[in-house]
């Protein structure tokens, strides 16, 4: 297998388990938004973390996906993902301070912070095929 | 950095694929290289000059 084949192989694997990870995560708030008692706010501490840990289950398989793209392509293409990944963070955090500033000074209102995640995941893409395109 | 990989891979009639294959890189990584986008590492560089049977220096040049 060329490493031609493999990188293709492994770029599709990528891109499915972005779509399945986001949807899980996705589905998990909705799940637990929509689907159980809305006295949960009122749960003690200990009951709610195991949700929390719950939604962060996908992001935490995602993360691994990542790691093993990375390892599974040659050294050029890990170094572009290294550095989608550094400024889709940048760019997450930004988003949060500006969402946070804002909503802070009345002119934005409450955003949920799970929306980090598309924020990251949107940046993270467009890094990548920006910086994909430029080494064609 | 400035280099000789498309003289050299031309004088030896392959491809970017082929080199790639070759080398156990990506044609994109081959095509970075070629134009100047992308230095290699230094395992990647040994690689090059292994390939080619020629000294480190001899391919890639830092215009210093």
């Amino acid at each position: 297998m060329t490493q031609g084949v493999t990188h293709k192989t492994a770029s599709r694997r990528l891109v499915i388990m972005t779509f399945v990870y986001n949807i899980g995560f996705a589905g998990l708030i909705v799940a637990i938004d929509k689907l159980l008692d809305p006295s949960r706010n009122d749960w003690p501490a200990l009951q709610t973390w195991p949700l929390v840990l719950l939604v962060c289950a996908p992001l935490f398989l995602y993360a691994y996906e990542i790691v093993r793209y990375i390892r599974s392509v040659d050294e050029m293409l890990a170094v572009l993902q290294v550095r989608a990944g550094a400024i889709a963070g940048l760019v997450t955090l930004l988003a949060g301070a500006v969402a946070g500033v804002g909503e802070v000074l009345g002119v934005l209102p409450e955003i949920n912070t799970a929306m980090a995640l598309p924020v990251a995941a949107i940046a993270y893409s467009v890094a990548v095929a920006v910086q994909e395109a430029r080494m064609r | 950095m400035n280099n000789r990989l498309k003289d050299l891979r031309g004088d030896k009639g392959w491809s970017q694929q082929a080199l790639a294959d070759h080398l156990g890189v990506s044609r994109q990584t081959v095509n970075a290289l070629e134009t100047g986008k992308y230095d290699p590492s230094l395992p990647l560089a040994f690689k090059i000059g292994r390939l080619f049977g020629l000294k480190i220096e001899e391919i890639f040049d830092d215009g210093e």
